[in-house]
C-alpha cells in the first residue's frame, strides 16, 4: 500500500466578506454544494476556511502520487453525523483507486485539515 | 496587451499581495515572497479573471510562479 499525507491550516479571518461575495473566487475554489452548505451557516467563514484547508491538504497528498486537481474538483462533504469526506469530481482513472480520509478542526482563529491518501 | 492592461495587472497584484507598486519586479515569486501563498494566488487568479472576463487553464495557473509570468501568461488571454 502506498500512503501519502497532507496537512494545511488557514486563518479564518482570510475568508471575510471580500472573498465570500467574490463569485469567481468561490466558484474557482468551492463546488456549488460546498457553497450552499457553508452559506447556510450563520458564520460561513470557518466552514469555508476548513474546506479550503482540506483541499490544500488533499493537493499536497496527491502531489506524492504526481497527481494534481483543481480546488473545485475536490469536494468536501459532511455526512449526517458531521463526519467529513473527500470526493474527486473527475473521470480520470488515476483517481478511481484512491482512498482518502480527512480530519478537520478549527479554533476561533484558524482551521486545520489533515489528509491521508492511499492506494 | 496594451499599457492599460499592464497597469490593471500591476494594480490588482499590488492590492492583493499588499506589495507597493514601486517595489514590484518580475522576480517576485510564489512561495518565496511571504505574502504570496496559495490562497492569495487563487485570489489573484480570480480577480484577473473577473477584471478581464477570462478563464485561465490549470496549466497556466500552476505556471504563474512569478510576477513576470503573471503578466506574460495573462497576455495570452487578451
Amino acid at each position: 500500500m502506498d500512503v501519502k499525507i497532507g496537512v494545511d491550516n488557514v486563518a479564518i479571518s482570510r475568508f471575510g466578506a471580500n472573498l465570500l461575495f467574490h463569485s469567481t473566487f468561490l466558484n474557482r475554489c468551492f463546488t456549488s454544494k460546498e457553497q450552499e452548505y457553508c452559506l447556510s451557516k450563520t458564520d460561513p467563514s470557518p466552514h469555508f476556511a476548513a474546506r479550503f484547508a482540506a483541499k490544500e491538504a488533499v493537493i499536497k497528498a496527491l502531489s506524492g502520487f504526481d497527481l494534481i486537481l483543481e480546488h473545485n474538483k475536490i469536494e468536501i462533504t459532511n455526512d449526517a453525523r458531521g463526519r467529513p469526506s473527500v470526493h474527486y469530481l473527475t473521470d480520470e482513472p488515476s483517481y478511481s483507486h484512491l482512498h482518502t480520509d480527512v480530519s478537520l478542526s478549527h479554533s476561533e482563529t484558524s482551521a486545520i485539515a489533515v489528509v491521508v491518501v492511499y492506494r | 496587451m496594451d499599457q492599460k492592461d499592464i497597469d490593471t495587472i500591476i494594480n490588482i497584484f499590488s492590492h492583493i499581495m499588499g506589495i507597493p507598486k514601486n517595489e514590484l519586479n518580475d522576480s517576485i515569486a510564489y512561495n518565496s515572497h511571504p505574502a504570496w501563498d496559495s490562497l492569495k494566488h487563487l485570489q489573484l487568479i480570480s480577480e484577473l479573471e473577473t477584471e478581464f472576463d477570462i478563464e485561465f487553464d490549470m496549466d497556466d495557473i500552476i505556471a504563474m510562479e512569478n510576477f513576470g509570468l503573471i503578466r506574460e501568461l495573462t497576455a495570452k488571454y487578451l
